[in-house]
This record gives structure tokens, C-alpha cells and sequence, in this order.
């Protein structure tokens, strides 16, 4: 059983770690064409990441051991928060507790370890983009427990791998709440990896960014482990959606074929849901800082309204 | 066993009379070593308690049979005298080199002195086992901290915040008299009463009592003010213990209170959860906002405070309404962050403090780039900041966890309005957990990260050992609480209750220790230090840096009308015709809400009362001889209805 366990781990953080810089380019990909460009190639996230990891790392004279443990601890946070989010294949025992809740402050603390270095460097547009990121995390933060909430009150458990479970058993014959839960939880993927209209993840203006300003002084291999990390927190939201809402296809025992089965049909779902990821960013502007809190508002009515309809059905 | 409980209090008093009798150089080293073996001794004595839950055992017992004075120790007291051991080491480790830079001679000994009977006063309250021993050693504990508030006597801003201090202490001292009044009047009896339940009104009237004389000692908001104001102005090792220790105490008492002293009621449990929110948002929104650390650091106490009184208010709620898991759930996560509290918050200011003393100022915006000048004590005040951002696996994230579990499990339980409340409840409870999370990024980053904004902080030297040694031992405590909080409280009798937290850590660990092998073997080692890019200037100055005020600005804009900021600019002119402008000044005020609305009329209030009595007493003769005559003539006539 234990041995499961290890083996799924192992399958789960390696099948994230192969797809998530594949799952951005999608998205750049049809941003350009919905732009008239041409695009990168598919698999440059792989060369990038290839390239970012031959080159030289510069710290600044001013940063201290932050800078040093960062960019490790924040991959290293996500690949055991991938141990949590069961990806193709759920198996009959967690390694480690999948409790939501944990999973939740797991991300919290990448963000708290990201936003600490862009103060490090003692440069301006790390300070600009760590208050901006707390300030959104701040609010978001509500609305992603109320989700979560709405969430294990719909599907009666807080192990990730249980409400998975639960939302095959629910699949295809759909609940109205299960729906509803889909527009919070969209939402929580376009704040969470920093995309328009929250976040413009390809500029480096000042006046938009937050994310990228306080990797702004990062550098080769650091720099590649935190693409990479955010790559991985991308295909794990996006997998908490799928998995609930389209959950066809998940394996639930071992055995080669139903795995090989699982893997590609999560990586076709995952496709899709890029390219409709792609397109929402491409049909909005970016919304001014002050006025984001009102698609937070969104989310957090959605989440209330399922919590509420529930109590009716 | 009693007698070496006696014989811990005995070396607290010892420790403590020492530096007030004997003025020898540096005397308070041969004190704080007394007390810290005191400490231990009182950890370790401690445990057994806390270990078998009927252990109890009756350690003093006074021989007036009136007013009986009895102490003793059951598990809830064992617990928070094993906090207070653990405090006494390190307050014992840190409080030396403190005294060492400290300025004035002779105060120097009172403060040594007193740290200890403080402390002593504290243990009092928590082993107390009569209402009557309990109202003793409260006020006790209420005028020794005074006194140690008063330390700085020569800044007015510490004679304010003192009398503030005082004030509002003896407020609380009042209520709690009169909360215990009323007990004895109920129950004819000074001990403590058990599950009081009735719908007797004296009943609910000395709860309302005893639950605002414990809200004022533990600064719940609106009756907060106090705190920001005297927890800081007190030398750091005294800030330590207060918002450590006392504010713990004080929740001791309340626990004691709503879990012991009266049976479960539920427009009880409801009043506690309003405090408790209203305290858990405000505090850390008022603490998000203050530029000095020490002041954040309290109003992070009041927060915390809310976040103690929730789960309590939760356990209430859950058992009136029939979901005894869920109560043990709120109740053992209000519990737990009492503890891990009274530990980390102690950590904070004691590392806190060295930094202050080293850059010689308490204000954010002139510090930055600590961690580089003090290694240690930056490290050690990171360990706080994760345990108080609530970061698994450390300490502070498991009450928070616990109470957010109950939460969530509540709304599948419960009737569709206490679903309501829930929800509300949850909200409030993450926008607390998350605001925490952004206050302490502010505290951290502007203060040990990025350049010095102020010579004093260029300046800045690492402290001797035995002041971060202090902090570590709480660090490694609320660290390790933290880690293996699944075994202790299958150890304490509540398994399966928490998420195994040691795993997690394991796979944390060794995750780091794979991704970092991997990209040691695989990515190019090639590593340059140079100058932050300065945006083509030469060099980037400290002045090119976010500061605390601007990088809380989002937040202060979001929630705009909590902060309710005031925008006062005066002009200048050249002419007459005010064309031409010449110089002119702008600041942004916060609005002091409660002191405008709550304070102020409430002191006006008195004061006028207070001058019709005083024309009462005008000093003449003639007028007091009146007095006395009326009064005699009143008694007469009194007396001869009655027979």
C-alpha cells in the first residue's frame, strides 16, 4: 500500500513537472494568434528553462539568505503540494495528508517567501510588486477559503483525493452546485497565476506589474526554478478545476493502461482549458489595481451562492 | 510534589528580591539564573499534569477561613505554567545583555527585580484555586506590570501610556471584583463555581462582568487602546512577557471562565465570536498600519487575542448547539494558540527589542538591512514571522488550522442561520489569517531586508549569545509544537485530530534536498555578486526603496473605510492673491476612531461628574461641619423609622 503511494507520488510530480511549462505555452501560443502573431513553439518553455539553467546566477551585494533559499523552497513547496493534488490517478492511500487547508497555506507560503525577496534586492520594482502581490493576496485569500469551504461542504471531505473521488461518482450526471463552484475556482486560476485582467504576465512596465516585479532581480538558475514553479502552481489549480468538473477518464487503480489512459486525457482536458485560459485574457484588458477587488467579489458570490444552494437541494 | 512547586515560587520571589536588596554590579545575572532554573524546573514539574488529565493536586492552603487563599494545579493551569517556565528561560537567557545597554543605573535593578515577581504574580493567577486568591493575585500581577511600564519614566509618551495603563487595568480589577461579588452572592461559596446555568439574572450578570474585566486585560477591541501604547513603551523583555504572558493569563481566565465556571450558553457564545472577530480583523488591520515594530507587534497581540476568543466563542456555540467534535476542535485550536502565541509573540519582541537597542530606533522606515548586520536575530525573528503567518509546519498554523476545520465543519452541521454565521465567521477569519500574513512581510522585509534607511541602522552589530539564545529556545519550541502537534495531542489523549504535520515536514525536507541536489548536479554553478540594478543611475540608494507606509498603501486604499485617513495640506503664498505659491506642507492623518468615539466622550463624561462632586469640596469648614450634621440627622432619622 505504502509503496502505492511512493509510486504514485512519484508518477504525480513527475507528470507536473513534464507538463506545466507546456500548458504556458499553450496559452502564450494562442494569445498570439488571437494577436496575428505567429508565436513561440510549443516546447520553448523547455528550451527556455534549458537556457536559464546554463547561465550565470547574480545575486545582489545588498540580499541576504532569502535569495539564497527562495527559489528552492518555493519549487520545493509546489512539488509536495503536487504530492497533495492527485493529477490522472487517485490512489487508495495519501502518502501525506491531501487535507485542502494545507494545501491552501502551502501556497500562501510560496507567496510570503516570493514577496520577502523582491524586498530583498533593496530594488524599487521588487518593493512595488511585493506590496501589490500582498495586497491582492490579502483579499483573495477569503475568497479561495470560501471556495475551498464550498467545496468540502459539497463533496463532504477536506482530502483532496476524497473529493476527487467523490466528483467521479458525481460525473456526468451534473450537480448544479458543482457547476457553480467552476466560475470561482476559474477565477482563482487567473488570480493565483497572475494573468490579465489581474496581472499582465508578459510586460515589464511598471505601472502593471506584480508578479514579474519581484522576480525582477533574479537570475539564471534561480530564475528558472521560479518559472518553473509557477508553471506547477498552474497545472495544479487548473487540475483542482478539471478534476472536479470533468473528472473522465482519472484512473482509479494501478495498472498500466488506465495510467497511460488518465495521463493523456488530463493532458488533452488540460489543452483545452488552456486555450479557453488564453482566449479569456486575450478578450480582457487589464483591469485597473484598485478595481480588482470586484472580480474577487465575483468569486466570493459565486462560492457563497453555492454554499447556499446547497442548503436548499 | 506540592513542595517543589513551593519551592519554584520561592526561587521566583528569591530571584526577584535579590537585585531590589543587594546593589551589586551586574547582580542580575546571579538573578536571572535563579529564575531560569525555576523556569525549568516549573516546565518540567508542570508536565505530569498535563500528561494525565485527572492529576490534580492542591499545593497552598491559606489558613483564613473567610477569605480563603487556596492554590493549586489542574491541567488547564499545568498547561500555562509549563508557557511561563519556558518564557521565565528565556526572558532569564535574554534579560542581562539587555539590562547591560541599558541606560541609568538604578533603575536597572528595579526592572531586573521585578521581572521576576511579575512573572511570579502570573503563576499566581494561573494556579489560583479561589475566586478570592484569583482577585489577589490579578491585581497584583495589574500593579507590578504597571511599575514595569513605567520603566522610562522620563519620555512623556511613557508616563502617558502608563497612567493609560493603569486606568484601564484598574477598570478591569472592577469588573472582575464585581463579577466575583456576584458569584459569591450566587453561590454563597468562594470557590469556583462549577457550569453555573440558570436564567438567574446575577448569573448572567457576573459573567458579563468577568468576561469584560478578562476583555480589558487582554485588549480585545473597542477596549484595546491601552495596549499598543504600554506594551511597547515597557523595556523590550517586559513587552515580551506582557503580550507573551499576561495577554495568556488573561486568556487562562477566560477559558476557565466560559469552560469551567458556567454551563454553555449560547447568546454567550455569540457575544465572545463578535469580540472575537471585531478584535481578530481591527487588530491586524491597525497592525498593518503602525510603523513602529513594537506597536505592530501589539496590535498583532490584539489580533491573535480575536483569534483565541473565536475558537472559545466556536466551543460554545458547537456545544449548545450539539456537535461535541467540532467544539473539541475550536476549542483545542483556541487552546493551542494561546500557547503557541504566548511563544512565538514572545520571540518576536525579545528579537524585536535587540534591534531596537542596536539601531536605536523603533520606527520601520529608518531601519532595513538588518539581517545582513545581525544574522541571528534576523534568523530567529523569521522563525516568528512563519510561525505567526500561520506557515505549516510551524506552531502558529495549527490553532488557526483547527479553528478553520471547525468552521468549514460547522456549516455541514448546523441549522441554515448558524450556516450564515459561519460563513461570515470564515471570511473574516481568512481575511485576518491573510492580512497577518502581508503585516509581517511589511515587518520583515522593510526591517532586515534591502538597504539601511538611517545611519543608526547602517550601524547596527549582532548581539551577545545569550540574547539570541533567549529567542532560540522559544523559536525551537514553537518550531517543534508545531511539527509534532499530531503526536502531542494523540499523547494528551486526542488523536486524530490534526493532519500528520511530521510527514509533511519530512517530504518538505527532503524535497528541498532532492531540488536542490538536482539543480546542483545539473544547472551551471556560476554565481556573480554585484549591484542591484539602479534603473541606469549609478548605485541605488535606500531612498529608491518601497517604505512601510508605501507599501501598505494598497491594503489602506482597498479597505478605505476602516482606516478613514484624513488628507490635511496648509499653503503658502508669495502675494496676497494666493497666485503665487510659495511652500506648503501635506500629511495623511488616521483617524483614531475609537478614541474619538468611545474614549474621549466616555473620560469627558466622567470628568464632568467628577467636578459636580468636587464643588462638593470647597475646603471650608463651615460647610464640611453642614455635612457632618445632615449626615448625623439623616442617621437619626433613619434609625428611629426602622425600630
Amino acid at each position: 500500500m505504502i509503496g502505492e503511494s511512493f509510486i504514485f507520488a512519484f508518477l504525480n510530480v513527475a507528470f507536473v513537472l513534464v507538463i506545466s511549462p507546456f500548458f504556458m505555452m499553450v496559452i502564450k501560443k494562442v494569445k498570439a494568434r488571437v494577436q496575428g502573431r505567429q508565436g513561440p513553439h510549443l516546447l520553448q518553455g523547455y528550451y527556455n528553462l534549458a537556457k536559464l539553467f546554463r547561465k550565470e546566477t547574480l545575486y545582489s551585494e545588498y540580499a541576504g539568505f532569502i535569495s539564497r533559499i527562495a527559489p528552492y523552497a518555493a519549487l520545493s513547496i509546489l512539488l509536495v503540494a503536487a504530492v497533495m493534488v492527485p493529477i490522472f490517478w487517485i490512489p487508495e492511500q495519501e502518502l501525506v495528508t491531501a487535507n485542502i487547508i494545507v494545501f491552501l497555506y502551502l501556497l500562501v507560503t510560496g507567496r510570503l517567501l516570493i514577496a520577502l525577496l523582491g524586498l530583498d534586492a533593496a530594488s524599487t520594482f521588487g518593493g512595488m510588486g511585493s506590496s501589490r502581490e500582498m495586497s491582492l493576496s490579502a483579499i483573495i485569500e477569503p475568497v479561495t477559503v470560501v471556495v475551498f469551504a464550498a467545496l468540502v461542504y459539497v463533496t463532504g471531505s477536506f482530502s483532496i483525493h476524497d473529493i476527487f473521488r467523490t466528483a467521479t461518482t458525481m460525473f456526468p450526471a451534473y450537480n448544479p452546485t458543482v457547476l457553480l463552484l467552476s466560475v470561482p475556482l476559474f477565477i482563482l486560476i487567473i488570480v493565483e497565476t497572475g494573468r490579465v485582467p489581474v496581472d499582465n504576465p508578459e510586460t515589464h512596465l511598471e505601472l502593471t506589474m506584480v508578479h514579474e516585479g519581484m522576480l525582477l532581480d533574479t537570475s539564471g538558475r534561480n530564475l528558472a526554478l521560479f518559472e518553473l514553479s509557477h508553471a506547477v502552481k498552474q497545472t495544479l489549480l487548473m487540475a483542482i478545476l478539471l478534476n472536479i468538473i470533468l473528472p473522465a477518464g482519472i484512473a482509479l487503480e494501478m495498472s498500466a493502461g488506465v495510467l497511460i489512459l488518465g495521463g493523456v486525457l488530463f493532458l488533452l482536458k488540460g489543452t483545452v482549458l488552456c486555450v479557453i485560459i488564453g482566449l479569456f485574457e486575450s478578450a480582457y484588458a487589464k483591469m485597473r489595481f484598485f478595481q480588482i477587488p470586484n472580480l474577487f467579489m465575483i468569486a466570493f458570490f459565486f462560492s457563497i451562492l453555492t454554499i447556499f444552494i446547497e442548503v436548499m437541494l | 510534589m506540592s513542595e517543589i512547586f513551593l519551592f519554584i515560587i520561592l526561587l521566583y520571589a528569591l530571584s526577584g528580591v535579590i537585585p531590589l536588596c543587594i546593589r551589586k554590579k551586574r547582580i542580575w545575572s546571579v538573578s536571572s539564573i535563579i529564575m531560569g532554573g525555576g523556569g525549568i524546573l516549573l516546565t518540567l514539574f508542570s508536565l505530569p499534569f498535563l500528561l494525565v488529565s485527572s492529576a490534580k493536586t492542591i499545593l497552598f492552603q491559606g489558613a483564613w477561613v473567610t477569605f480563603p487563599i487556596r492554590i493549586g494545579i489542574d491541567r488547564l493551569s499545568a498547561l500555562f505554567c509549563i508557557l511561563l517556565g519556558l518564557l521565565s528561560l528565556a526572558v532569564a537567557l535574554y534579560t542581562p545583555g539587555y539590562l547591560d545597554r541599558m541606560h541609568g543605573n538604578r533603575r536597572t535593578y528595579v526592572v531586573s527585580g521585578l521581572i521576576p515577581l511579575f512573572l511570579l504574580s502570573m503563576l499566581l493567577v494561573i494556579m489560583a484555586e479561589t475566586v478570592i486568591a484569583f482577585l489577589v493575585f490579578w491585581e497584583l500581577m495589574a500593579i507590578l506590570s504597571f511599575f514595569l511600564v513605567l520603566t522610562e519614566f522620563e519620555e512623556e509618551k511613557t508616563r502617558y501610556a502608563a497612567l493609560f495603563y493603569l486606568a484601564m487595568t484598574q477598570i478591569s480589577t472592577v469588573f472582575v471584583f464585581l463579577g466575583i461579588l456576584l458569584i459569591r452572592l450566587g453561590t454563597g461559596s468562594w470557590e469556583y463555581p462549577v457550569h453555573l446555568s440558570g436564567s438567574d439574572p446575577l448569573i448572567s450578570l457576573s459573567f458579563l462582568c468577568l468576561f469584560f474585566g478578562i476583555a480589558i486585560k487582554s485588549g480585545v477591541i473597542p477596549f484595546h487602546k491601552w495596549l499598543p501604547h504600554a506594551h511597547p513603551a515597557a523595556p523590550s523583555p517586559v513587552s515580551a512577557l506582557m503580550s507573551g504572558m499576561m495577554i495568556s493569563t488573561a486568556l487562562y481566565a477566560l477559558l476557565r471562565v466560559v469552560t469551567g465556571f458556567y454551563a454553555p450558553n449560547a447568546a454567550w457564545g455569540f457575544l465572545i465570536l463578535a469580540f472575537g472577530c471585531l478584535s481578530a480583523v481591527l487588530g491586524v488591520m491597525y497592525a498593518l498600519k503602525e510603523q513602529d515594530i513594537k506597536g505592530l507587534l501589539a496590535y498583532s497581540s490584539i489580533d491573535n487575542t480575536g483569534i483565541i476568543l473565536i475558537g472559545t466563542g466556536l466551543w460554545v456555540l458547537f456545544t449548545v448547539f450539539g456537535s461535541p467534535a467540532l467544539a473539541l476542535m475550536a476549542i483545542a485550536g483556541a487552546v493551542f494558540h494561546a500557547i503557541s502565541h504566548g511563544l512565538f509573540k514572545g520571540l518576536l519582541f525579545m528579537t524585536a527589542g535587540s534591534v531596537c537597542q542596536a539601531a536605536g530606533t523603533r520606527n520601520i522606515d529608518e531601519m532595513g538591512g538588518i539581517l545582513v548586520r545581525m544574522p541571528w536575530t534576523g534568523g530567529l525573528f523569521f522563525i516568528g514571522v512563519l510561525s505567526i503567518a500561520s506557515i505549516p509546519p510551524f506552531s502558529g498554523f495549527i490553532g488557526e488550522f483547527l479553528i478553520i476545520m471547525s468552521l468549514i465543519g460547522g456549516l455541514s452541521e448546523l441549522s441554515p442561520l448558524l450556516q450564515i454565521v459561519m460563513v461570515v465567521v470564515l471570511s473574516l477569519f481568512s481575511l485576518t489569517g491573510a492580512l497577518t500574513v502581508t503585516t509581517f512581510v511589511k515587518a520583515f522585509g522593510l526591517t532586515f531586508l534591502a538597504l539601511p534607511r538611517s545611519e543608526g541602522a547602517d550601524k547596527a552589530r549582532e548581539v551577545p549569545w545569550p540574547m539570541y539564545a533567549g529567542p532560540a529556545v522559544l523559536a525551537l519550541m514553537s518550531a517543534g509544537l508545531g511539527i509534532f502537534s499530531g503526536q502531542i495531542f494523540s499523547l494528551l489523549g486526542y488523536p486524530g485530530l490534526l493532519p500528520d504535520l511530521l510527514g509533511l515536514f519530512l517530504l518538505l525536507l527532503g524535497t528541498s534536498i532532492l531540488v536542490y541536489g538536482a539543480v546542483w548536479s545539473y544547472a551551471s554553478r556560476k554565481t556573480r555578486i554585484t549591484r542591484t540594478w539602479g534603473c541606469g543611475m549609478m548605485g541605488s540608494s535606500s531612498r529608491m526603496e518601497y517604505t512601510g507606509s508605501g507599501f501598505t498603501e494598497p491594503v489602506v486604499r482597498f479597505f478605505g473605510p476602516v482606516y478613514r485617513t484624513r488628507i490635511c495640506t496648509t499653503h503658502e503664498f508669495l502675494d496676497q492673491h494666493q497666485c503665487l505659491f510659495r511652500s506648503g506642507t501635506g500629511s495623511i492623518h488616521l483617524m483614531k476612531f475609537f478614541e474619538e468615539y468611545l474614549y474621549l466622550p466616555a473620560a469627558r463624561r466622567i470628568d464632568r461628574y467628577a467636578s459636580l462632586v468636587s464643588s462638593l469640596q470647597n475646603g471650608d469648614i463651615d460647610r464640611y461641619v453642614l455635612y457632618v450634621f445632615c449626615t448625623v440627622l439623616i442617621l437619626i432619622l433613619i434609625l428611629g423609622w426602622s425600630a
